[in-house]
């Protein structure tokens, strides 16, 4: 077994894995965000062993949540997190241990082995108080906007055309909300852009003009900074929320939405606990940033496709 | 921008509070497997449908 250690968010996560395996798993946990500073709580231990025969669920689980690539399962205060193949995570929430014990094929297929880490991890931060939230975060003309909104709706593209206009950034795609002090200010998940083939031919610059090479369907994580200095900030406190709709219209407008129509909408984009205690501080979480917030669809048409600067624009329509 | 809002819609309100009653009282939150990673479930989606 090899021990490494990483900070997400300001936690310490303790990783035991075997050798040809914490190479892999190192890739996904040095992909994520450190946090701005320390924070002195337990830290997380994560005991992973590649075996042939996996230990499954116990048979009086029971299920809790089924998603596409990982289904999650309460079992009194475990939690177990299971692949499509059999490969498994048992997470003790009070312990703050994940014991995951993974078939040898998750070796040459990462597409089944990071959700299954990114799922354990995502519902041990709700622990120590991070809620995840699919969106992207910008701060321009000294407002905070977070773009809310399905994969393929725009946030990166929105994303990356702020940046070119001088807008600072915390992340593209997935972030975490947190309480402090009554007010929800947000963190991001991942250190880098996420960038598909179609975006790599649009922003040519955050290439340095050599041209990506990305295939179909896939997307590469991209450090933005190196192309935009300055430009990344590690959290802020949400004023606006966009959730953009792409529409085949000409021309892009805005329009604002109602305080319900928001939180609904920023449910699409969260998944709730196992725990029903802890999902219920996280739908708190999400009522408190609906009533910090100004609430607006983005109805993205052809002309912001062809301008990225008239997003600022109209995001500028807002405010007058 | 930073003020907070004083106004809270009376209908966010009765849906925060039927949320919150039935996140404790459902054993088993649904099947998402049809769905994205990141939506909410069956029970939610029912829930969410009457606001």
């Amino acid at each position: 077994m090899v021990q490494r250690s990483y900070i997400v968010q300001g936690i310490e996560i303790d990783l035991y894995a075997d050798s040809h395996l914490s190479a892999l798993i190192s890739d996904y946990f040095a992909s994520l965000y450190i946090g701005d500073s320390a924070l002195h709580v337990k830290p997380v231990q994560y005991n992973l062993r590649i075996v042939k025969k996996t230990p499954g669920v116990p048979a009086n689980a029971a299920k809790a949540i089924a998603g596409p690539a990982v289904t999650a399962y309460s079992n009194g205060r475990e939690i177990y997190f299971l692949s499509k193949h059999g490969s498994s995570i048992c997470l003790d929430p009070v312990d703050m241990k994940a014991n995951g014990f993974l078939k040898e094929d998750i070796l040459i297929n990462p597409a089944e082995l990071f959700p299954l880490l990114g799922a354990s991890l995502v519902e041990i931060l709700r622990y120590y108080g991070f809620f995840f939230l699919h969106a992207a975060a910008l701060y321009i003309n000294k407002v905070a906007y977070l773009i809310s909104g399905d994969g393929g709706s725009g946030k990166t593209t929105a994303t990356l055309s702020l940046v070119r206009e001088g807008s600072q950034y915390v992340t593209d795609d997935s972030l975490f909300l947190k309480d402090d002090r009554g007010e929800i200010v947000i963190s991001p998940l991942y250190k880098h852009v996420h960038v598909d083939k179609d975006i790599a031919r649009r922003f040519p610059e955050i290439s340095g003009g050599k041209g990506l090479k990305i295939k179909a369907g896939t997307k590469v994580p991209i450090d933005i900074s190196f192309f935009y200095p300055d430009a990344f900030i590690p959290s802020l406190k949400p004023d606006v929320i966009i959730f953009p709709v792409i529409t085949s219209a000409g021309t892009s407008g805005v329009t604002p939405v109602t305080q319900t129509e928001m939180y609904k909408n920023l449910l699409k984009q969260t998944v709730l606990a196992v725990d029903k205690h802890i999902a219920q501080e996280q739908l708190r979480i999400i009522g408190t940033l609906v009533r910090q917030t100004k609430g607006f669809a983005l109805l993205s048409g052809r002309d912001m496709y062809e301008d990225s600067a008239i997003l600022v624009g109209l995001l500028r329509k807002i405010h007058a | 921008m930073n003020e907070k809002k004083q106004f809270v819609e009376p209908e966010l309100l009765k849906c925060e509070e039927s949320l919150d009653k039935v996140t404790l009282s459902y054993n088993n939150y649904g099947d998402n497997s049809h769905r994205d990673d990141r939506g909410p479930w069956e029970w939610l989606w029912r829930m969410l449908k009457r606001f």
